[in-house]
């Protein structure tokens, strides 16, 4: 798979879940946040403290759209949300007062995805 | 001479009454949230008892008189920081609250609504950053008991619309340059008609960095207006919104350390649109606000007025104007609370719902004024009555946060698929 690859975020993002503290974090909040991974096709599926599910089972907390090269960056912290949204190359659908809360889930979110993206075998 | 026959007329509800009746009787699509109906009757009350007995003379006064009783009276109740976020001392409102709380201001007094909204408007850079070291130098002063203003420094003398349309950037002329010299930029240029310039305590400045053709750099800095080569310079003479200070404000090899730049070097543009399309909600609600504040006027006169043995309600002719008012109100209304309801469920702001609302309702504001002087007669066109002020100020809005000229490119460029 390579960072293009909308199956990266998702296998990155059920082991984020696999971190019991974080997966607390969203079943305490009761948060879902869907990521559309636009391109030639959109890839759709949401986050919650189930899992990480195809599509959209259910209505999100905060939709998030967005190029996987710009996920990537984002994941990474090399490009910041504000600076992704002010750009043009995020998208953030739903109350913008739980915007903030991005930054309680994206480091570990990041973590995982940098675990995979950046492993040898993914290059 | 003018005749002065009026009678009251028995039972006639009063706007008041018909808007509780509506409130408890009428579904709506639109529930605002518990405290943005609290925020709304407090600054009903504030407009109504703080503003309004001084709008006259803050109209009337010289163009670079300036009311910081009536501004530190509106700090108390919060409208100074009202979109800083609870948890740093704010009131923590998104741009749907700001637009509520517009409307009502505006409909006393627009430019005193400008205030506050310009005030907003620069901190607005700072807040959306999310850069935490702005935030902790340049917020804390909103949220201390003197009232603290900031402003926001776009236009030029050459440069109006060229630095509201993104795809003006390169045809900009003489646009405010910003020269890198070490970890610091140096500022050259003049801003104009800048609300609160002569007051404020810092702007959110654009300047473009030198070497990028145009406006092609637009970065946003963030100084504080006691540096060392900024000089206010004089205040607009304004037909309307006398009470909120235009000035012109003069940066002469100003030192700004790159710490204070917003968004990155060459980020303007983008933030700038952001910022347009959430702030283009806030001005629709302005204009429906002055729309509101010369029907009530003249809804009020059209009832006691007694011409041919009836009011003036009752004549057909009025009463079509007063229908095609009210109705124009109640369009702006909803149209901005869609785009501000859009905006604080979108990020980036779309383009559309707020070029769309601004453009309809600084239309609707200009009519209903025009046409509630047109029904209150002489008494209207006299500086002392508050319907002449209204007029001036129903103008305002199409100039400022965009014109009907920009606002249309901005429509027809989403329309066509340019712009989102």
């Amino acid at each position: 798979m390579t960072v293009q690859d909308p199956q990266l975020f998702i296998e990155a993002f059920r082991a984020a879940l696999a971190d019991a503290e974080f997966a607390a974090l969203i079943k305490e909040r009761d948060f879902s946040l869907q990521f559309v991974v636009t391109g030639d096709a959109d890839t759709a599926f949401l986050l919650d403290a189930d899992g990480v599910h195809d599509g959209a089972p259910h209505p999100a907390q905060l939709r998030l759209e967005v190029r996987p090269d710009a996920l990537h960056l984002i994941l990474l912290g090399r490009l910041g949300v504000t600076q992704a949204i002010v750009a043009r190359r995020l998208v953030v659908k739903g109350p913008v007062t739980r915007v903030r809360q991005l930054a309680d889930y994206l480091p570990p979110l990041g973590r995982a995805y940098a675990a995979l993206a950046l492993a040898p075998a993914s290059a | 001479m003018i005749a002065t026959t009026t009678t009251a007329v028995p039972n006639a509800p009063t706007l008041s009454d018909l808007r509780a009746l509506n409130a408890a009787a009428m579904p709506s699509l639109f529930q605002l949230p518990p405290e943005i109906e609290e925020l709304r009757e407090e600054v009903r009350e504030f407009a109504q008892t703080v503003v309004k007995p001084r709008t006259l003379a803050n109209d009337l006064a010289p163009a670079d008189d300036f009311d910081w009783e009536m501004v530190e009276a509106g700090h108390r109740l919060g409208l100074l920081r009202l979109t800083i976020p609870k948890e740093l001392g704010g009131r923590g409102m998104g741009v749907l609250g700001v637009s509520v709380a517009m409307e009502e201001l505006a409909s006393v007094c627009a430019s005193t609504a400008l205030i506050f909204g310009a005030s907003l408007l620069g901190q607005t850079s700072v807040l959306f950053s999310g850069d935490q070291q702005l935030q902790a130098r340049f917020l804390p002063p909103f949220l201390g008991d003197k009232p603290v203003l900031a402003c926001n420094a776009i236009t030029e003398e050459t440069a109006g619309c060229d630095l509201l349309i993104p795809e003006h950037a390169e045809l900009a002329e003489d646009v405010m340059t910003a020269r890198r010299d070490g970890d610091h930029f140096v500022l050259d240029g003049v801003k104009r008609f800048i609300t609160n310039g002569k007051v404020a305590e810092w702007a959110a400045v654009f300047a473009n960095i030198e070497g990028n053709p145009g406006a092609t750099g637009l970065t946003v800095f963030i100084v504080p207006l006691d540096s060392e080569g900024v000089t206010r310079g004089e205040v607009a003479d304004k037909m309307g919104y006398r009470a909120c200070l235009g000035t012109t404000l003069h940066f002469d090899g100003v030192r700004v350390p790159e710490e204070n730049i917003a968004f990155g070097e060459g980020g303007g543009w983008n933030y700038l649109t952001v910022q347009s399309n959430q702030a283009r909600s806030i001005v629709a609600a302005m204009s429906t606000g002055v729309a509101r504040g010369a029907f009530e006027i003249a809804k009020e006169w059209a009832g006691e007025r007694v011409q041919a043995g009836k009011p003036l309600y009752e004549h057909q002719f009025t009463a079509r104007k007063l229908a095609e008012m009210s109705s124009k109100i109640e369009a702006s209304r909803l149209l901005y609370l869609q785009a501000a309801y859009q905006a604080d469920n979108m990020l980036p702001a779309p383009v559309y719902g707020p070029a769309v609302a601004k453009l309809f309702a600084d239309r609707a504001a200009i009519e209903v004024a025009e046409e509630a002087m047109s029904i209150v007669g002489a008494r209207g066109y006299c500086r002392e009555h508050a319907v002449e002020k209204l007029v001036r100020e129903s103008f305002g809005a199409r100039i400022y946060e965009g014109t009907p000229e920009v606002l249309a490119l901005a429509i027809t460029g989403a329309l066509y698929g340019r712009r989102v």
